[in-house]
């Protein structure tokens, strides 16, 4: 992926009214574009998601000023925020153009959230991801069963047969969760680094949850003794070590506030077992908390 | 007799910058403290300014700001690390520092030049001159700090505030990286490389000579090793003893001053030093005090450290204190410290850490060291830490309430060795550790008596081996008690001194391991298999239990009483799981005197990022510690608590000799306690106070502090005597005790010395002015310290005038 500014052309804003009813959100649409008949200039931004998926042709898709190849089986999810525009470098390229509103498959959002924090981007206060975070959005090699799914979704939009709104919210769910799992799977096969770093930013910020290895290896999609063995690697600690050092030393800098009890802290921090807290501050600190509570409070010296 | 008073201040009280404002500031220590200073020589007035950043970060422009100590609380928490995010009433102060005052002004160096200004002018206009104090403090509490914190990291090297990994304390060796920003003294830059003695030393021969500054004082360790606050240190890291570094590490410490004084060759140097002692410095951090007294010139040794302040721990402050006065730097006398106030954490020592008590007056105050003529030498220099409170306040209360407990306490200095001396190996232990040889045994021996103080034994008085035999030859020991570590026998010399006097009828005390030879003979002991761990006993009758740690206690304990041993009293012995039995406490009779002995254990743990030692759980471990009280018990010297359980914390008791008074001060720890007494004379019946009498002891309910004068000394059958200040009625006389409850008794009176042939003794006096009545037969005799009255066989109420 290389940097293309080509951004000083026109913009174009595109309302969710003018795609679809209120009442479902939703569209797909087989399109074909030749290089006559598409501005690569024009910046577009929608109200709504967009889901493009490459069946035949190649050339760039330019997302935000960076581009991205464009092949058969690519996918790229297209947040509201993006501004994007194609570059076709064959005779003509094939896509599916999938658009929805979040809504449309916000009743199962929550239950999903936890999976890779991928589903939290649909959520209405997501805005700014950072350009490492957004890439976990555009799959490359999207496989058979995206390309399946999606036809399901055609299939179903065209023919209207009954029930058909709640058949497509439910092969919607199926490709983003397909879509989540490529990835995360991309992320821990192209950038072991990313991975072990994205295990640790999770830890950091999640210690506080009930995170174990079997789900923090179903979050960046590697089997979880593949998840430790790179891990181990990169920090020279155990996957459970990091959360418990974070864990404790989180449980530190609380104890230095009094407002909190030895109990509180404990479960405030992530463990769910007081003695097994008890046990491992003192192998760390060499004492207990409430001992090393007292101490901080003897750091006051007189010179 | 005090030639210098340190009056220790913050800027916060000088928060109006007027030279109005400020002279008003100094007109109001002057006459807060005058009442102290007036008869003194000398009048110092130390700043802390900031933390010494000061002086680090000087350019020599008057007009630069610098960052000033005007926080309550720690002043760069980021030593901490991340702190999580709370409301700042969530956070203590050592995490999120606050302004003293809305309206803290800001300083440059002109304006501090300028509060020194008016501050001599103040004085001079009353006649005083003073003498003016920059301060350098190694640790992040007091200013901000970029040159420490941000610029100069690598200075930071110590984990002082703990825990486990906060390199947050300035260590003096250090080494500065290149820096190309322009210093007073190094207008270049700093170079890559700079030692940071070299450095500080030319900073502040600059900044003290351009704002008026007369001496430095070296805050909180700084110069005194790594870990100032700790038991480890560079040296010792808890857990194990690393000799091969001692001599680097010793280079290394007098290279900083080696360096600091190339720089700074003029300028007089006072020290707050570390907060252990002498023993405990070098085996943990190498740190070469006797090398630092004697080549290092116009240095000042350090005064007593704020332990009881700070926790109660008396044993360290007054362990530690003995240790580093028993040698002093050539013609030096040497400081004592008292903590009123604190200007950054919102605490006034004098108010409510001590609670308005003085016992970190009078104990310290009752303690001497003999010097090389065997002279007692009581400190000459009084400081206060501070004048001033967190809020730049000034409290009346303080000066009106302290000065009286001062001038009272300097009433009765020890003026003769009192009833326990210690013999400190000075030379020994700093040639042990220079040479790497048995660094455990003089971390042992330190710690050792730290906790023996801690549990009541008493001793007031240190003199050094290299003082010992001026001491003996002046007569300042005579039959006192010696008390020393059984390594001072490894000096053939003293060895023979030691031996000498307890032939002659006096009484050693020796703690810790035996290796020499010849000083087991003498105990009747031999060497046996080593034991440690959990160990069994039995104590007084009663069964107990003992941790014997060799790595903190200077190896197992490996002895037994010699096969056809005479004149033994065996005081306690261990057991090991095997069944193998070792002495641990006895006396031996020898000649006129008596010789005793205590293995010793240090009761404790230094666990991983523990500061400090944890004492075992005394419900649980016997402290072997408390076995010098008992030996000293069987000396004449009896100090008893009476406690409700093995839990309860024990008194602190230090006995010294004034004006041929006793004078027993005390920190009641727990007031739950009961005190027995007896001391040679008898049961000690102090002035204005009530006692029973049992078995020969007299039975006391100690306030938390006290200072008690004792001149009337009683042997008797179970009864209450009293001891009254009776008014003197007659111009001849200044003063009168009246001693009442007496039964068939004998009572011994230490008279003031002047008055041993003129002190009146009258039994069941009538009415003033007492010149008639029934005067028993006074026997005067001579005890080691002075003169001694003894009436027998008395019944009723005694009057005793002079």
């Amino acid at each position: 992926m290389s940097g293309n500014n080509t951004g000083g052309g026109r913009k174009l804003f595109f309302p969710a009214r003018k795609f679809f009813f209120s009442e479902f959100p939703f569209s797909i649409r087989r399109m074909r574009h030749t290089p006559d008949d598409y501005d690569e200039s024009v910046r577009c931004r929608r109200e709504f998601w967009k889901i493009i998926y490459v069946i035949s042709g190649h050339g760039k898709k330019i997302i935000n000023e960076r581009s991205y190849p464009l092949e058969p089986g690519s996918l790229f999810v297209i947040h509201p925020d993006d501004a994007t525009t194609f570059r076709i470098e064959s005779e003509a390229i094939e896509i599916y153009n999938i658009l929805f509103m979040p809504e449309l498959i916000s009743t199962g959002l929550n239950e999903l959230k936890n999976d890779f924090d991928f589903f939290s981007i649909f959520g209405r206060d997501f805005h700014s991801p950072d350009p490492s975070y957004r890439e976990l959005l555009y799959v490359l090699d999207s496989g058979r069963e995206t390309g399946s799914l999606i036809n399901k979704l055609e299939k179903e939009y065209r023919q209207e047969a009954p029930n058909y709104r709640n058949m497509i919210k439910l092969y919607l769910q199926a490709l983003l969760i397909n879509i989540s799992r490529l990835s995360a799977g991309k992320i821990a096969r192209k950038r072991k680094d990313g991975a072990v770093q994205y295990i640790e930013h999770l830890i950091n910020e999640h210690f506080r949850e009930d995170l174990t290895l079997e789900l923090l290896a179903e979050k960046v999609g590697i089997s979880g003794s593949h998840l430790c063995r790179i891990f181990k690697e990169h920090y020279h600690c155990t996957i459970t070590e990091r959360l418990l050092e974070r864990r404790l030393s989180c449980a530190a800098a609380m104890l230095r506030n009094d407002a909190l009890t030895v109990t509180e802290i404990c479960f405030e921090c992530g463990f769910n077992n007081l003695s097994y807290f008890y046990r491992a501050f003192n192998n760390k600190f060499g004492m207990p908390p409430r001992k090393f509570r007292k101490n901080l409070h003897c750091i006051d010296i007189l010179p | 007799m005090i030639k210098n008073i340190t009056l220790e201040v913050s800027l916060k009280p000088f928060y109006d910058l007027s030279d109005t404002g400020i002279a008003k500031v100094c007109e109001k220590i002057y006459f807060q403290w005058l009442p102290l200073f007036k008869d003194v020589d000398i009048l110092s007035i130390m700043f802390w300014t900031a933390d010494g950043s000061e002086i680090l970060e000087y350019t020599g422009n008057m007009d630069d700001r610098f960052e000033w100590a005007k926080y309550i609380g720690v002043a760069n928490p980021e030593v901490y690390g991340k702190i999580e995010e709370l409301p700042i009433k969530q956070l203590s102060i050592h995490h999120a520092p606050r302004l003293y005052r809305e309206d803290a002004p800001e300083y440059t160096y002109g304006d501090l030049r300028r509060v020194l200004q008016i501050m001599r002018r103040v004085f001079a206009a009353h006649g005083r001159e003073i003498r003016l104090g920059a301060t350098f403090d190694p640790g992040p509490e007091f200013a901000k700090s970029p040159f420490k914190y941000q610029d100069h990291q690598e200075i930071c090297m110590a984990d002082t505030l703990g825990q486990g990994d906060l390199k947050s304390f300035v260590c003096c060796y250090s080494i500065l990286k290149a820096d190309n920003k322009s210093y007073a003294g190094f207008p270049d830059g700093i170079e890559e490389g700079t030692p940071l003695g070299k450095f500080l030393g030319r900073q502040a021969k600059h900044f003290c000579a351009d704002m008026g500054f007369d001496y430095l004082w070296l805050s909180n360790g700084f110069g005194f090793g790594l870990e100032t606050w700790g038991a480890t240190g560079a040296v010792f890291d808890g857990e194990s003893f690393d000799a091969s570094s001692c001599g680097e590490v010793k280079e290394k410490i007098f290279r900083f001053w080696t360096e600091l004084r190339k720089e700074l060759p003029d300028l007089p140097i006072e020290n707050r030093g570390t907060n252990l002692s002498t023993g405990m410095d070098l085996s943990s951090d190498v740190v070469p005090l006797r090398e630092i007294y004697a080549e290092v010139p116009g240095i000042a040794p350090p005064p007593n450290s704020p332990w009881a302040a700070l926790n109660g721990d008396f044993g360290m402050e007054l362990a530690g204190w003995m240790s580093h006065i028993a040698e002093l730097p050539s013609n030096s006398g040497y400081p004592f410290r008292f903590y009123t106030h604190d200007p950054w954490f919102i605490n006034s020592p004098w108010l409510d850490r001590y609670g308005r008590n003085p016992h970190d007056i009078y104990m310290p105050l009752s303690i001497t060291r003999l010097d090389e003529n065997g002279n007692p030498m009581a400190p000459d220099h009084i400081e206060f830490l501070t004048i001033d409170n967190s809020y730049g306040e000034l409290p009346d209360q303080v000066p009106d309430e302290v000065i009286p407990h001062i001038k009272a306490a300097l009433a009765s200095i020890p003026d003769t060795a009192g009833p326990v001396i210690w013999l400190y190996p000075f030379d020994e232990y700093h040639d042990m550790t220079f040479a790497g040889e048995k660094l455990e045994e003089v971390f042992f021996g330190d710690w050792f008596m730290r906790s023996a103080i801690n549990a009541g034994f008493q001793v007031n008085t240190v003199v050094s081996t290299r003082n010992f035999k001026a001491a003996l030859d002046s007569g300042a020991c005579r039959n006192n008690v010696i008390t020393a570590p059984s390594a001072v026998a490894d000096t053939p010399e003293i060895l023979e001194l030691l031996a000498e006097f307890v032939t002659n009828g006096g009484k050693v005390l020796f703690y810790g391991p035996i290796g020499n030879d010849k000083l087991k003979s003498m105990l009747g002991l031999t060497e046996a298999a080593g034991v440690s761990g959990e160990l069994e006993g039995i104590v007084n009758n009663k069964s107990i239990k003992v941790l014997h740690n060799p790595l903190y206690s200077a190896g197992e304990i490996d002895t037994v009483v010699a096969p056809g041993t005479t004149d033994i009293e065996l005081i306690a012995s261990v057991t090991a799981a095997n069944g193998s039995e070792r002495v641990i406490a006895l006396t031996r009779k020898n000649g006129k005197g008596v010789f005793g002995w205590v293995r010793g254990t240090n009761s404790f743990t230094i666990k991983r990022g523990g500061r400090y030692p944890d004492m075992h759980d005394p419900a649980v471990w016997f402290h072997p510690e408390t076995l010098m009280r008992t030996v000293l018990g069987k000396f004449g010297y009896v100090c008893e608590f009476d406690c409700r359980n093995a839990s309860q914390e024990l008194p602190v008791v230090v006995s010294c000799y004034s004006n041929n008074a006793l004078y027993v001060s005390a920190y009641v720890r727990d007031l739950n306690t009961a005190e027995r007494l007896r001391y040679p004379e008898g049961a000690p019946v102090f002035v204005q106070t009530e006692t029973w009498l049992e078995q020969g002891q007299a039975l006391y309910h100690l306030p938390k502090a006290c200072h008690l004068e004792c001149r009337v000394f009683v042997e008797m059958a179970d009864g209450a005597v009293k001891c009254r200040e009776y008014c003197p009625t007659t111009p001849e006389v200044s003063r009168r005790l009246e001693v009442s409850g007496l039964n068939n008794a004998t009572v011994r009176f230490r008279p003031e010395p002047g008055y041993e042939h003129s002190t009146q003794i009258l039994k069941n006096p009538g009415c003033a002015p007492f010149l008639k009545g029934d005067f028993p037969e006074q026997k005067i005799e001579h005890d080691f310290t002075g003169t001694v009255i003894t009436c027998r066989n008395i019944t009723g109420t005694l009057l005793i005038s002079w």
